[in-house]
């Protein structure tokens, strides 16, 4: 049994099957004047089928290892970017890019906590100089508005 | 032939314009920003052009347009650079590069990549303002007979596309293309303004962001797949980097020169069409790259053809977009959107009368874009070196570079951290794919094209009062949708026989015995 087609196609046709659902809220209307439901309704079904397509071949054939799931290196850079998400509004550019790096570099674990500092003032500083200066967007180096 | 030899002297008269001392030194000033800003992740060319935009209210309308021409694709230019040294898309348009252009680099052919999709876009170009003069008043008319039906079929035809262009099955393919569509669709209702599948979220009324989209699915996901993976004080550039390694090979050359005719044909036709552009003119090059190869298994690892072929697509597209836009009045990108807003602001109104009124301006542009293609040859040769020098840096330096590049490119699209949220969903999203063997690219078409697509089709059903036969009853419609089907079909002929077996099989076990 080809394991990571199997959970492919149950993906699949559990996200159709969601849509086809969550679209029966909305006006289907008729194929002559289709409302706001139809045309996602008919793609989830066609996922639908997809999914099927993937998932019985998967049953009969072998094969297929699904790649190892990086926890840490999942964990720590999405955490970074939500600190950077929670961070820069309130806080701006400065902080923010310190505690991405921070956090990112546990995703790492092998740098030494001097390094990671020397390379989250860096970032930071080329941060500002790209986005402040250079770009004139509205991004500022530092705020406070917890 | 008239009107080649009025488009020669609007050619002459063009260049002339171009190469004036001011607005030359627009044009490079253009290109140089643009693609120092394309190669960071996250800044792509929308961002580039609108915060330069208001820079142009003081310029004249020449070398405003000159400028932001040269930020445009220069731009698109940087994007591809990021895709193959990191398989980070600079710009979305730049996905496809990915595909086979990271793996050159992998392989230590990262300077060829890079040289080769230079000389791509010159050309792409070149042929692009060739085919642009010869046949202008022939594309706006045949642009004119385009009407919902067909543009559905083209869209339905280059999802299809998009779907074989895996190294998987294809079957996961158009699974991907139908995700990125539903994606797509979150977003108010064309004809009545209801939102759906907001969720009641406000942000979302407008949609989910196309770079949070490309950086999430591409970026990120490359990030992490990557960090623990490469070696402690490794680099993506495992092997030595040699004067040699950057020059292609006879091989190359040989195998560089039909994509790229190809590709400019494919590129040069959607972008005439308002409402396509470089995105799916790309991955329609790919596609038939893949189709045309005697030995497509290649595609994915690093065959130059992948990569030469939409490059040159890509910008004979940028390039011969500027026709409908100037002549029609209808931008066929927001970028294009906003290249018009210049001309409105300075009160200049697009459209017909455009190249008879004002032909300095409209051959000007035309010519300077060629200019910008020259100058972007010229300037980034030397810079190959030093881009591939960037391959070097220890990747535990590298990534949280990437991190931030695309966490600023992303809130700094609205100044909100809402679309910073969305990079997180769509990056964990993308990783789940990866492991799945999934491929993003044609989820990222998907969600472009979705949209359109479903606005074109609810078009056609109301214009012919919902009778579908209409769809093979228009001659140009059904010629299309015919081509689809065959394309599916194949597709899933070749995913469904036993013996496709074997390929995968010897596939899984080259991966696992890495």
């Amino acid at each position: 049994m080809n394991k990571r087609d199997v959970i492919a196609g149950i993906l699949m046709i559990g996200f159709g099957a969601f849509v086809a659902w969550y679209s029966l809220r909305y006006d289907l209307g008729t194929l002559r004047r289709m409302g706001p439901g139809m045309f996602p309704t008919i793609m989830a079904y066609a996922l639908m089928i997809m999914g099927v397509l993937i998932l019985v071949p998967a049953l009969y054939k072998r094969g297929g290892e699904v790649v190892a799931f990086e926890v840490r290196s999942f964990v720590f850079v999405i955490g970074a970017i939500g600190v950077f998400a929670l961070t820069m509004p309130r806080f701006g550019i400065v902080p923010a890019i310190v505690s991405l790096t921070v956090v990112a570099s546990i995703a790492d674990g092998r740098m030494s906590p001097l390094v990671v500092l020397v390379l989250a003032v860096a970032l930071s500083l080329i941060a500002v100089m790209v986005f402040h200066y250079l770009l004139g967007t509205a991004l500022v180096p530092f705020k406070w508005d917890p | 032939m008239g009107s080649l030899s009025s488009a020669f002297d609007g050619a002459v008269l063009g260049l002339g314009v171009a190469l004036q001392g001011s607005n030359l030194v627009y044009c490079i000033i253009g290109v140089t920003l643009g693609t120092l800003l394309g190669v960071l992740p996250g800044i792509g060319v929308l961002i580039s052009i609108s915060l330069l935009f208001p820079l142009t209210f003081h310029l004249d309308p020449t070398a405003a347009l000159v400028m932001l021409a040269g930020v445009f694709y220069g731009t698109t230019y940087g994007g591809s650079t990021s895709a193959i040294l990191l398989n980070v898309p600079g710009t979305p348009s730049a996905a496809v590069s990915c595909l086979d252009g990271h793996p050159m680099a992998k392989s230590g052919r990262a300077g060829v990549a890079l040289l080769a999709t230079t000389i791509a876009s010159f050309v792409g170009g070149t042929i692009g303002i060739i085919l642009m003069m010869a046949f202008s008043p022939l594309i706006v008319e045949n642009a004119l007979r385009f009407g919902a039906h067909e543009y559905f079929a083209l869209m339905a035809m280059g999802l299809i596309a998009a779907s074989t262009i895996t190294q998987g099955s294809p079957v996961k393919g158009i699974a991907m293309v139908i995700v990125g569509i539903l994606l797509g669709l979150v977003q108010a209702d064309f004809y009545t303004g209801i939102p759906r599948f907001s969720f009641g979220i406000p942000e979302l009324y407008e949609g989910l962001s196309l770079v949070a989209l490309a950086m999430g699915m591409f970026g990120v996901s490359e990030v992490i797949a990557s960090v623990r993976t490469i070696g402690r004080a490794e680099s993506y550039a495992r092997q030595k980097i040699t004067m040699r390694s950057m020059i292609p090979t006879r091989d190359d050359v040989g195998r560089s020169w039909l994509p790229m005719l190809r590709g400019s044909g494919i590129g040069a036709f959607f972008g005439t069409l308002p409402g396509t552009g470089g995105l799916i003119a790309s991955f329609m090059a790919y596609a038939v790259e893949k189709r045309a190869a005697k030995d497509p298994s290649r595609f994915g690892n690093g065959a130059i053809e992948g990569l030469v072929g939409p490059e040159t697509a890509n910008n004979a597209a940028d390039q011969t977009a500027f026709i409908p836009t100037l002549t029609l009045g209808i931008p066929g990108t927001p970028a294009m959107a906003i290249m018009l807003a210049v001309l409105i602001v300075h009160g200049i109104s697009p459209g017909p009368r455009l190249i008879i009124d004002q032909p300095e301006l409209f051959w000007g542009v035309v010519m300077s874009f060629w200019i910008g293609n020259i100058l972007l040859l010229v300037l980034n040769i030397p810079m190959v070196g030093v881009w591939v020098r960037l391959l070097q840096v220890p990747y535990q330096y590298l990534f949280p570079a990437i991190l931030m590049f695309v966490c600023l490119g992303v809130y700094s699209i609205n100044n909100s951290a809402f679309e910073v949220w969305t990079l997180v969903f769509f990056a964990s999203l993308g990783y789940l794919l990866r492991l799945l063997d999934f491929s993003a690219a044609p989820l990222l078409l998907g969600f472009v094209l979705g949209p359109d697509m479903e606005e074109h089709f609810r078009r056609a059903l109301l214009v012919s009062d919902g009778d579908f036969r209409s769809f093979v009853e228009r001659p140009l419609s059904a010629f299309i949708l015919c081509v689809t089907a065959i394309m599916l079909a194949r597709a899933l002929w070749t995913a469904l026989r036993p013996s496709r077996r074997k390929a995968d099989d010897v596939r899984e076990e080259a991966a696992a015995g890495h």
